[in-house]
């Protein structure tokens, strides 16, 4: 029996239409420097929308992290993505659920049991998943600004390093 | 380093890294759960597809096997047995067998009693694997679990004694190396009957040991002189990585054997929710900039139709990058959103293909604003949104379409008992050009730039018309080949009925006409077609001479959702040879592409006409490039894999036949795939 395998070449044209709704990289334009511990590797992204008081921001290649008041609610880009995320930073022990994207075109959903504490510098969010513990970590500084954060992400991408500003 | 492609590496070391999972279970030497050569009473995960490969004392057993259901798993085996004794004390030299298995648990393990399996081994091939079993497994702690079952047939070879099931099953007819490929009824669970059994003990989650009593007699091994010392097995199982199990087998006291086991599920894609570009996200900071049709074209979607009604958007897309539907729709709503000016409240969001369009998605702006972020997004978003078919569709946006897409290409042969390893290697450039939505030319060309197919010297020996069994020649004659050039006319007279006429060389073997209508009732699982042609046989150097073959083929055809996945396809007519007769399909679809599938035809054309095989049946799968490479793509790898290639129960292989082409734009496919309209 002869068999016919197409063997197709991952389009690279995707990426040479040109990205009219992605051409916001003009100077002035705030961004934030994401990466991942366990990977050694980061890179730029740029505000590029905001609904309320989420903010979008964006990596030239497409990658996406989503913040609610400096808290992680989404990502995409990641392949294991973040797909959303209640608010986070709540008083007293507080349960937050969290959605993924699982293989088959569902949605998962996952409870957290957290308890968030604040010092002077840092506020630390704890949580008890169904694989582990996570802690996020984000510092301000005196103001109230915030300087840069360590979120979970997912079980398989496990934690990015966000720092603000310049 | 660019993120993404940090990210991909970063994916597959933690996929290759990962623990390997306690699985209760392992497949045996011949591809399907059980002990080494022994069943068991379990079965892999469902959706598990597994493919091994197990070698002792010159048989080779290459098999696939797809966990359909938690229960049943079917497994197709191409096994290569050399110096086997045949009928009549014939020893032949080498024996390319292909048989088909299926194993069902038919009651789950409890405190107190085991699970119980049974199977059939080998009930479509030549029969010389065939057996038939009962089992039992019962875990006696977590790590260490205890098989025992009754096996027939091949399981029957040593201290067989009556069968249990009655005087009536008493005599096993002789097997029949014949024509093979007819279900061999008249054997199971017949002749004698004896024991076999084994442990199966998980030492760590990557090691596991076990030891079975086989019944098997190793009767035809060696040229019938196989030294069988002792009737215990003993297998270690190392398990490097959570796919990958390799296996040592120490085997009736005189031989080793090796066996190698990859695992996948079509659930479980390598790169999770994917790595395509994240969205637009609505209310876009800064620099809106092009016009709709580019904004949509950077998303991979083209405009076909647009018009503003009062407070409605009303647009035509057609999705040239997404698997799920809802994904599309998605991007659209949100482009719309970053452009409609203040006074439009409300999208209406219509997929097209073709010409062909699905329902219309009428979505509130105010609705994408407030869930783009929120807990339950999706599920709120299509909780207000509604989906309704409508014949009233904005005015095209004219334009022509012209694209065309240049691939390596590989045609192996499979299955020839002369050299089961051939193939040609080339390039296929393919072009199409629509001039309005609904009309297309196309054409296929491919030229070969390495390979031995033409060697290969095995002649059809049909008595039928040799509509399928001459693909040698195909290959073997001509230089550059043109695969098809049609004429294909789409049209929608009903939302709920469409049509195709295709006029030309249709497909590499046959060039005419087609005619093709399909109508799916509104929120049913049933959809009905009708598919005529007359066609005529093309000249084997596959440019426009034709041969004297002509032939009337059409079909009608059922199509039955079952719901879970499970799809049957019915459809019954006139073949290409001028056979009278029906297909029976059946596919296991997910929601992301995959598609496994088997199918069997029986038609007019008595068995030994037909030759090898007897009759026409195969296997099909269809695997999504974007689960392979995380990459968004609507291309998938499609194939259809027959044991034997004959000229019975043929159909003509024509492109973008409805029922796929309307799925995709479907009702089902929109909300199937909802979960990714946010992403």
């Amino acid at each position: 029996m002869r068999m016919l395998w197409l063997i197709p070449l991952l389009m690279a044209g995707c990426s040479s239409i040109p990205p009219t709704d992605r051409e916001r990289w003009a100077d002035g334009v705030p961004f934030i420097r994401v990466s991942m511990p366990n990977a050694d590797i980061a890179t730029t992204m740029h505000l590029i929308g905001q609904n309320g008081d989420v903010e979008t921001w964006e990596s030239r290649d497409g990658v996406q992290v989503v913040l609610r008041g400096g808290v992680l609610v989404a990502t995409r880009g990641f392949g294991f993505d973040l797909m959303s995320a209640e608010r986070g930073l709540r008083a007293g022990p507080y349960t937050r659920r969290i959605s993924m994207l699982d293989g088959d075109f569902g949605l998962q959903f996952m409870t957290l049991t957290c308890v968030a504490r604040s010092g002077d510098e840092s506020q630390v969010e704890t949580c008890n998943g169904p694989h582990d513990v996570i802690i996020n970590t984000i510092t301000r500084d005196p103001g109230g600004a915030i300087l840069r954060s360590r979120q979970w992400v997912s079980p398989q991408i496990g934690y990015i390093d966000i720092r603000h500003g310049p | 380093m660019r993120l993404l492609s940090a990210i991909c590496g970063l994916v597959w070391l933690w996929a290759a890294s990962a623990v390997a999972q306690n699985h209760p279970f392992r497949y045996n030497s011949y591809g399907a759960p059980g002990l080494i050569d022994m069943p068991g009473a379990f079965s892999a995960p469902d959706a598990e597809l597994a493919f091994s490969i197990s070698h002792f004392r010159g048989q080779t057993r290459n098999t696939a096997t797809f966990q359909l259901s938690s229960g049943l798993s079917a497994s197709f085996r191409y096994a290569a047995l050399d110096n086997v004794l045949g009928q009549g004390d014939v020893v032949h030299d080498r024996i390319l067998d292909r048989s088909f298995a299926l194993h069902y648990r038919l009651s789950n393990e409890t405190d107190r009693w085991p699970a119980v399996a049974v199977g059939v081994n080998d009930f479509l091939g030549t029969g010389i694997h065939a057996g038939e079993y009962v089992v039992a497994t019962k875990a006696l702690r977590s790590d260490l679990a205890v098989t025992a079952g009754l096996g027939w047939g091949r399981l029957a070879g040593v201290r067989g004694f009556d069968n249990p099931l009655g005087p009536r099953f008493g005599d096993r007819p002789d097997r029949d190396f014949g024509e093979g490929g007819s279900v061999s009824r008249n054997h199971f669970f017949k002749g004698d009957a004896a024991l076999f059994g084994g442990l199966h003990w998980q030492i760590r989650d990557d090691l596991d040991v076990t030891l079975e009593y086989s019944s098997d007699a190793m009767l035809y091994a060696d040229a019938g002189d196989f030294d069988r010392r002792s009737p215990v097995n003993i297998g270690l199982t190392y398990a490097p990585s959570e796919n990958l199990r390799l296996s040592a087998h120490a085997l009736y006291g005189s031989e080793v054997g090796a066996q190698l086991t990859y695992e996948l599920n079509p659930r479980n894609p390598p790169f999770g929710g994917g790595l395509d570009r994240g969205p637009p996200p609505i209310r876009m900071a800064a620099g809106i900039s092009g016009d709709l049709k580019q904004a949509l074209q950077a998303e991979g979607l083209v405009l076909r139709g647009f018009e503003r009604r009062n407070a409605v958007w009303r647009v035509t897309v057609a999705n040239l990058r997404y698997m799920a539907a809802a994904q599309a729709v998605g991007r659209v709503a949100r482009v719309l959103s970053n452009r409609a000016p203040a006074g439009i409240t409300t999208f209406d969001i219509t997929l097209m293909t073709n010409g062909i369009v699905g329902p219309a998605v009428t979505l509130q702006r105010t609705d994408l604003e407030r869930h783009e972020f929120a807990l339950d997004g999706a599920q709120a978003t299509l909780d207000r949104a509604v989906i309704a078919a409508s014949s009233d569709r904005p005015p095209r946006v004219p334009r022509a379409d012209l694209q065309w897409t240049i691939s390596p290409y590989l045609t192996p042969n499979i299955f020839d008992p002369d050299d089961p390893l051939r193939a040609d290697i080339g390039v296929a450039l393919g072009g199409s050009w629509s001039p309005r939505p609904g009309l297309l030319l196309s054409g296929t060309v491919r030229q070969r730039l390495v390979g031995n197919l033409d060697q290969t010297m095995r002649r059809s020996d049909s008595v039928l018309p040799r509509v399928r069994s001459d693909f040698a020649l195909y290959d073997r004659e001509g230089d550059a080949d043109l695969i098809d050039l049609t004429a294909t006319w789409y049209a929608q007279p009903h939302p709920t009925a469409t049509t195709r006429l295709s006029v030309g060389l249709l497909e590499e073997a046959f060039g005419g006409v087609a005619a093709e209508v399909l109508w799916r009732p509104p929120d049913s699982a049933f959809a009905f077609g009708i598919e005529l042609a007359q066609v005529r046989q093309r000249d084997y150097d596959s440019d426009f001479g034709f041969r004297d073959y002509g032939v009337a083929t059409g079909h009608a055809s059922a199509y039955w959702d079952m719901g879970g996945g499970y799809h049957v396809q019915i459809d019954t007519g006139r073949y290409l040879a001028g056979d009278w007769g029906g297909t029976l399909h059946v596919a296991r679809r997910f929601r992301n592409g995959w598609e496994i599938g088997a199918f069997a035809t029986l038609t007019d054309v008595p068995f030994a006409d037909f030759g090898e095989g007897s009759f026409d049946k195969g296997i099909t799968f269809s695997v999504p490039i974007a689960w392979l490479s995380g990459r968004p793509s609507r291309q998938t790898l499609d194939q259809t894999i027959r044991p034997v290639t004959r000229d019975g129960g043929a159909r003509l292989n024509l492109q973008g036949r409805l029922y796929d082409l309307t799925r995709s734009v479907g009702k089902e496919a929109i909300i199937d795939s909802w979960a990714r309209f946010w992403r």
